[in-house]
């Protein structure tokens, strides 16, 4: 909903003269302008999707799903599998936003999004300069938005997005070009840190964009299988203007249903009475579908209640290279070689499936690492057994068996006709409890 | 006193809407002063008993004209060109003054300086230079490098110096006091205004400067490296005259990069308001005004040529069953006649009192979308209280916060939002009354266009 104005305008020739020599000065008080008033196409609160705001806006550190495109476009880097969403978002005064956005993995190019943008300003109480009643108006803006995120080394990725729209004030039409930028970093399983400025660009009008420079960390902590934790804490500075601090908790049960509560500290007085700045949200997943939706609070100025519906189109299949000591398929016969000192090129195709991947990791001796994708593996496929089983067989041979007996009886919860894994899970529990 | 045209440009804008500004430009001849005044603030609409602002700007637009020598022209060892000695008619008292190579000012790149040496040790000043291309002056500066090379050398700066050896001094010496005075000489009476004192060095160069201004009383200020050392003022007034160099007898000082500016300003100069009936004074940024009769009027002394100032006054209109036409204007009191200005005429408009807030009591804006400078806010008080009208950028960020007590009845509230960015911001009213009851009402969207 921010906009870059610059500017095509449309203004009465009358109006030049007519405005600026008919305004009165009747009461005359202590006023005070800050330096928001003067910056174009603000950022904060507007863009993003339910789950963003539910996590108090702290998301430049998070930027995992495509709405990293409003916070920090290097997030899109990481996008696993094309998506579709809409966002709507019941703003203050009556006023309304949709946005539909879309974003998919693109191979080595990194990851794709797009969205497009619409608000509505409610009815506008139109006046003259005497203040008569001059009937009510619906101002509107549009826009689009594309990004790109790509991860350049490992575990850290730059992103870059562009940004055109269109506001209409009244009589005047304003079109403009803004641009965001952002980089994203991952030093360790489950932690991200992310940088971005957002909103780069020329005045409008005499007025200067108002940019956002953000910067934030996140850590998703597995608790147990069925149970993560994500934290995310992040500030963000308007140059010329202020700034605001933000932390977010969103935690997920079985991969399929979500909490979340955050906060926005502004780090100035903003006069607006009542509890504002907490947001919470919740969310849930459906087989491909996943609903959200949070609730900002905003005072005595009201709220804003954001709504997003996702749904997430089947994984794509990947190719990994590995050596030829896997098990593969060959896919390719070896071309026959008519002159046997010539080298030759084969081509394998492995099972891109997450126990695959695991299994392999597993003889790679990168335990956690396997852990991490079976478990990644159940957010998308809760119900699949064979990950439930390499899962407790890994954390049965890791030790820890708090973790493996749970896994264990999942399985058995999902194939409960295995009389032989009941036997000797109870085998194995007396030994654990005996201990 | 030299005779200045008085010329007047007049020019009406006028509107579709029955508004009209009126302003006169002054025309004036080349060193002459010319004050324009315009109205900065637009054209106010009076609002029964509310206060009425002007905003007045006002510039002295003469051109000060600069004159320069740094002797890098002249012939080693002859009188420098441009310069005479005792306004040309006293050259037989002088053995020396000339221009010598090898000695550097200290803002110029040259190396030539002149140097002038008096003979005989009359005192305080006999040997004078009178630097003739500069012209005659009234107002302005002189300003030159000087450099003493021996202990006990005195000098200094003369301006308006006639053929009778009338003129402003501006004396410096070194020695033990190393005194700085301000001097007034008219027909032989030595009149020494004021006294300072400033390190005067042998072997140095100094930057030394006199400025001159007004015709009675005259004000003199003395400048050492760009501080000002001394001012004075006088009624000592003395015509048009060279600006020029003195050099006390027996002393042989060096003078280099000498700068004459001739600055045309305004003197006695005094700013009146024309208050119609039914507008009443209540204040202005200049502080009290004395009144002749219920005008008005500031006297602003000197305005320098090229400067310029701000007005403010604030008047309160009785009613709104009329429109009130207020005129500002400049006297100046020297050089007499020499000085034009113009005029501003200002029709304050007289519009109905803004519709009551409705349904509801409600609140509004206008205009609404405004492209500024201000906004109205109108609302019902239900008691005396105050007003708070608080603006929110998109993002719901405070951009703007104002706060007014008002009494019962339908009010307004001005906002300026001419900072404000192109867009849509939110605005809430809340009124908190003196009884401890509070109106707040939900934000509604306030459109700002540029």
């Amino acid at each position: 909903m921010n906009r870059f104005y610059a500017a095509k305008r449309l203004k009465p020739l009358g109006l030049i003269f007519f405005f600026p020599l008919l305004i009165s000065f009747s009461s005359l008080g202590a006023q005070t302008v800050t330096g928001a008033a003067g910056l174009a196409d603000p950022l904060e609160n507007l863009e993003g999707s339910a789950r963003d705001i539910g996590l108090g806006s702290a998301f430049v550190g998070v930027a995992d799903d495509t709405s990293s495109l409003y916070f920090n476009p290097a997030g899109l880097s990481g996008l696993k599998a094309p998506d579709i969403e809409l966002n709507h978002n019941s703003y203050l005064a009556g006023t309304f936003q949709e946005i539909l956005s879309t974003g998919f993995p693109a191979g080595d190019l990194g990851g794709l999004a797009f969205s497009l943008d619409y608000v509505n300003w409610g009815t506008l109480d139109l006046r003259d300069v005497f203040g008569n009643s001059q009937g009510n108006y619906n101002d509107s803006d549009v826009g689009f938005t594309a990004g790109w995120g790509r991860e350049w080394f490992q575990g850290f990725s730059a992103g870059l997005a562009l940004r055109v729209l269109q506001d209409k004030v009244v009589y005047n039409l304003y079109t403009s070009l803004a641009a965001d930028i952002g980089i994203l970093w991952q030093p360790a399983s489950g932690w991200r840190l992310g940088i971005s400025y957002l909103n780069l660009g020329t005045s409008v009008e005499g007025s200067s964009l108002s940019g956002d420079l953000k910067a934030g960390v996140s850590c998703l902590l597995t608790l147990n299988p069925r149970f993560t934790l994500l934290t995310a804490l992040s500030g963000d500075w308007t140059p010329g203007s202020v700034g605001n601090a933000q932390a977010g908790l969103e935690g997920t049960m079985n991969h399929q249903w979500t909490l979340r509560a955050g906060y926005q500290m502004p780090f100035y007085n903003n006069q607006i009475d009542g509890l504002t700045g907490l947001t919470a949200g919740a969310g849930m997943k459906i087989n491909a579908f996943t609903l959200d939706y949070a609730y900002l609070f905003f005072g005595t100025l009201g709220s804003s209640q954001r709504i997003s519906l996702d749904y997430q189109f089947d994984l794509p299949k990947e190719v990994v290279e590995v050596p030829v000591q896997m098990p593969v398929t060959v896919i390719q016969k070896v071309p026959e070689a008519t002159q046997p000192s010539k080298d030759v090129e084969v081509h394998f195709k492995i099972n891109s499936d997450p126990l695959s991947q695991g299994q392999y990791l597993e003889k790679q001796g990168k335990l956690q690492d396997a852990i991490q994708l079976y478990i990644d593996g159940l957010k998308d496929n809760p119900k699949d057994v064979l990950l439930w089983q390499a899962l407790a067989n890994l954390y049965y041979r890791n030790g820890n068996k708090v973790n493996a007996v749970e896994c264990f009886q999942m399985v058995i919860q999902l194939r409960p006709d295995d009389q032989a894994l009941k036997d000797w899970l109870v085998r194995y529990k007396a030994v654990t409890d005996s201990k | 006193m030299r005779e200045w045209k008085l010329g007047w440009i007049k020019f009406f804008i006028f509107l579709m809407s029955g508004v009209f500004l009126n302003l006169r430009w002054g025309t004036h001849p080349a060193l002459g002063q010319s004050l324009n005044l315009t109205q900065t603030s637009p054209a106010p609409m009076v609002m029964g008993g509310q206060p009425v602002i002007y905003n007045f700007a006002y510039f002295n637009s003469a051109v000060p004209v600069t004159t320069l020598d740094n002797f890098e022209g002249d012939t080693p060892g002859t009188m420098p060109a441009g310069w005479v000695t005792y306004g040309g008619s006293r050259v037989g008292s002088v053995i020396s003054e000339t221009v010598t190579a090898g000695l550097n000012g200290t803002t110029e790149p040259g190396n030539q300086a002149v140097s002038a040496v008096f003979n005989y040790g009359c005192s305080p000043f006999c040997g004078r230079l009178d630097y003739i291309s500069a012209g005659s002056v009234t107002d302005g500066s002189i300003q030159a490098d000087i450099y003493f090379p021996n202990s006990g050398d005195a000098a200094g700066l003369i301006w308006r110096n006639d053929v009778n050896n009338n003129q402003y001094q501006m004396t410096f010496s070194q020695g033990t006091l190393n005194n700085i005075n301000l001097v007034a000489q008219d027909n032989s009476p030595y009149k020494n205004l004021v006294t300072s004192s400033a390190n005067i060095n042998i072997g140095q160069w100094y930057t030394v400067k006199l400025a001159v201004s007004g015709i009675n009383p005259v004000l003199l200020t003395a400048y050492v490296n760009g501080t000002v050392v001394a001012t004075a003022s006088t009624t000592i007034s003395l015509g048009p005259g060279y600006p020029g160099l003195q050099v006390q007898g027996a002393s042989a000082v060096i003078f280099d990069n000498v700068q004459v500016v001739q600055s045309p300003d305004a003197d006695g100069v005094s700013f009146i308001d024309d208050l119609p009936n039914g507008l009443s004074y209540v204040s202005s940024s200049i502080g009290a005004p004395v009144f002749n009769g219920s005008n008005p009027t500031w006297n602003l002394g000197i305005i320098v040529a090229g400067s310029a100032a701000t007005v403010q006054m604030i008047t309160t209109g009785n009613n709104c069953n009329e429109s009130y036409i207020n005129t500002a204007r400049f006297n100046v009191g020297a050089p007499s006649g020499s000085v034009t200005s113009n005029p501003v005429t200002v029709l304050a408009v007289c519009s109905p009192t803004p519709s009551p807030p409705a349904p509801d009591n409600k609140p509004y804006v206008f205009s609404n979308p405004s492209s500024g400078p201000t906004v109205n806010f109108v609302y019902n008080m239900a008691g005396s209280g105050t007003a708070f009208i608080r603006v929110w950028n998109a993002s719901g960020v405070l951009a703007a916060s104002l706060q007014n007590a008002q009494s019962t009845g339908i009010q307004q509230s001005v906002l300026n939002i001419q900072s404000f960015a192109p867009g849509h911001y939110f605005y809430q009213v809340d009124l908190k009354y003196d009884s401890g009851g509070e109106d707040r009402f939900q934000p509604e969207v306030l459109a700002v266009e540029k």
